[in-house]
């Protein structure tokens, strides 16, 4: 009985996929940006403006919690700059020795209490029975959940603990309140401040109630080589970016991110 | 659709295609050997090319990760040879997506070898057809039903393939993020619009693929033939 029918074909086929690869390893990879997830709107309008501005610059946007995002650079992840919605989170993969320049705190970020059907709600109406579920991003990796759970730490009332939902980053936990799934969310300022949720009504947490959310960018070891990274973040120094973030209720830390440049 | 989907879906097809081109290639002697080996690995090997049916997409993609990362044992030695490691690249969800679908090639070209039973070709090697010739004229159309389907099921398997590639892949643009990741990527960011129309075309092809395999299996000759053995 034979055993191996099918050897012309096989090789045929083999070669055929290798030659593929071939094609499409060879294009060059655009700047490749990883950012906390509530970044996405006011990013999102930045890269916009900057491949109008340079078009032979191409750019591409990955978002999720920034701590996921930490984690994926520390298993290879092929990210230019991590701009981490926590400090915490950037100083991880500098430590990790993956860093191309130290992180810099560019901004502050703001927690707010999303309340689309309850107008006029404050914090300390969320013991009241018409809320049965908190949406919140994952406290574990995501600091706007960890800036969420001092919030609801404070307001000492257990049963909150109960009414959690919690979404992998602010992006998925501010969908499930605009699904209807929760009645409020914790998300934050620069989420209600993005063109979906323009003119819904929203409460501004006391920025004392948590840890600020020192919000910082960093180049990679990978994004030092990169030819786009130092336009992109001088693109970033300029005026128009800082009045950009800021319309996203940013606080803006620093007059200049000078100390990112890469020493040639 | 904005350039972003396009390139999705574009990505997407490049995925299936790539891994059913490869999946059918190991698929045929793996599936050949379960089909007709009495060796005592047959129910291991059996057991190992199902696992994917029931391991959860998550635990695949952490060990992935893990082998395929710069500290893995695949990553780490492809870099030290000087290449990049495998995580969060195509080649990455690739190798995912080939293991994932791994039994939806082996099981229907498996029992379509066993369907033919292996009678058709030692006729054939009895009027001194050589092997290539076996396998081109009286394998591959005794068996095209299971071909067709075993191909289908895998293209249409890595198009609804989402927790591997997520976990291996990430989500970055061009590179790793296909379909079904964009539509989870659109209603995070609130873009029900673009995740409405991804998901309703993602649907109405899985609706066409299974309408081709269960058109296949229920008009296939050599399985009704099979059947009817089976009720004697």
């Amino acid at each position: 009985m034979s055993k191996r029918p099918l050897t012309p074909c096989l090789w045929m086929l083999c070669w055929l996929s290798v030659a593929w690869f071939g094609v499409l390893s060879v294009k060059a990879a655009p700047l490749t940006l990883a950012a906390a997830s509530s970044l996405r709107d006011s990013m999102n309008a930045l890269v916009q403006q900057f491949e109008r501005d340079h078009p032979e610059h191409p750019v591409r946007m990955v978002y999720g919690s920034s701590g996921k995002l930490a984690s994926q650079i520390m298993h290879g992840a092929p990210y230019d700059i991590f701009f981490s919605a926590h400090a915490d989170y950037s100083d991880r993969v500098a430590a990790a020795g993956l860093a191309g320049a130290p992180p810099v705190a560019w901004a502050e970020g703001r927690l707010v209490l999303w309340h689309p059907a309850h107008p006029g709600l404050k914090p300390e109406d969320l013991s009241s029975a018409a809320i049965r579920h908190i949406a919140i991003a994952q406290p574990r990796h995501a600091p706007y959940g960890q800036a969420a759970m001092e919030v609801l730490g404070r307001l000492a009332d257990d049963q909150l603990q109960q009414r959690l939902v919690f979404g992998e980053n602010v992006g998925h936990a501010t969908q499930m309140v605009q699904s209807g799934a929760a009645e409020v969310g914790l998300i934050a300022l620069s989420v209600v401040r993005g063109t979906a949720l323009r003119g819904t009504s929203y409460t501004e947490i006391n920025p004392d109630w948590y840890q600020p959310l020192t919000q910082t960018l960093m180049l990679t070891r990978q994004g030092a080589d990169h030819p786009s990274a130092q336009l992109f973040l001088a693109y970033l120094q300029q005026r128009e970016a800082r009045d950009l973030f800021a319309g996203f209720g940013y606080l803006p830390l620093t007059q200049s991110l000078e100390p990112f440049h890469v020493a040639e | 659709m904005s350039p972003n989907d396009w390139q999705a879906v574009w990505l997407t097809l490049q995925l299936g295609l790539a891994t059913t081109v490869i999946l059918l290639v190991l698929a045929t002697p793996l599936a050949w050997w379960l089909a007709f080996s009495r060796s005592r690995w047959r129910t291991p090997v059996q057991a190992l090319v199902a696992l994917p049916l029931v391991l959860p997409p998550t635990v695949l993609g952490f060990y992935l990760l893990l082998l395929l990362g710069p500290q893995g044992a695949i990553g780490g030695t492809l870099e030290a040879l000087g290449f990049r490691h495998l995580a969060f690249s195509f080649t990455g969800i690739l190798i995912g997506s080939v293991l994932y679908s791994l039994p939806f090639a082996v099981q229907p070209l498996a029992e379509s070898f066993r369907t033919m039973g292996v009678r058709p070709l030692q006729i054939a090697a009895s009027l001194g057809a050589g092997s290539w010739d076996r396998f081109r004229s009286v394998v591959l159309p005794l068996c095209k039903g299971g071909f067709i389907v075993a191909a289908t099921l895998t293209f249409a398997h890595t198009l609804g393939e989402f927790g591997v590639i997520l976990m291996v892949g990430g989500s970055i643009p061009g590179e790793t993020q296909v379909l079904s990741v964009l539509i989870y990527d659109h209603t995070e960011a609130l873009n029900y619009g673009a995740a409405q129309r991804l998901s309703l075309g993602l649907l109405v092809f899985a609706l066409a693929v299974l309408l081709v395999v269960y058109g296949f299996n229920y008009r296939g000759p050599v399985r009704q033939r099979h059947h009817q053995q089976a009720e004697q």
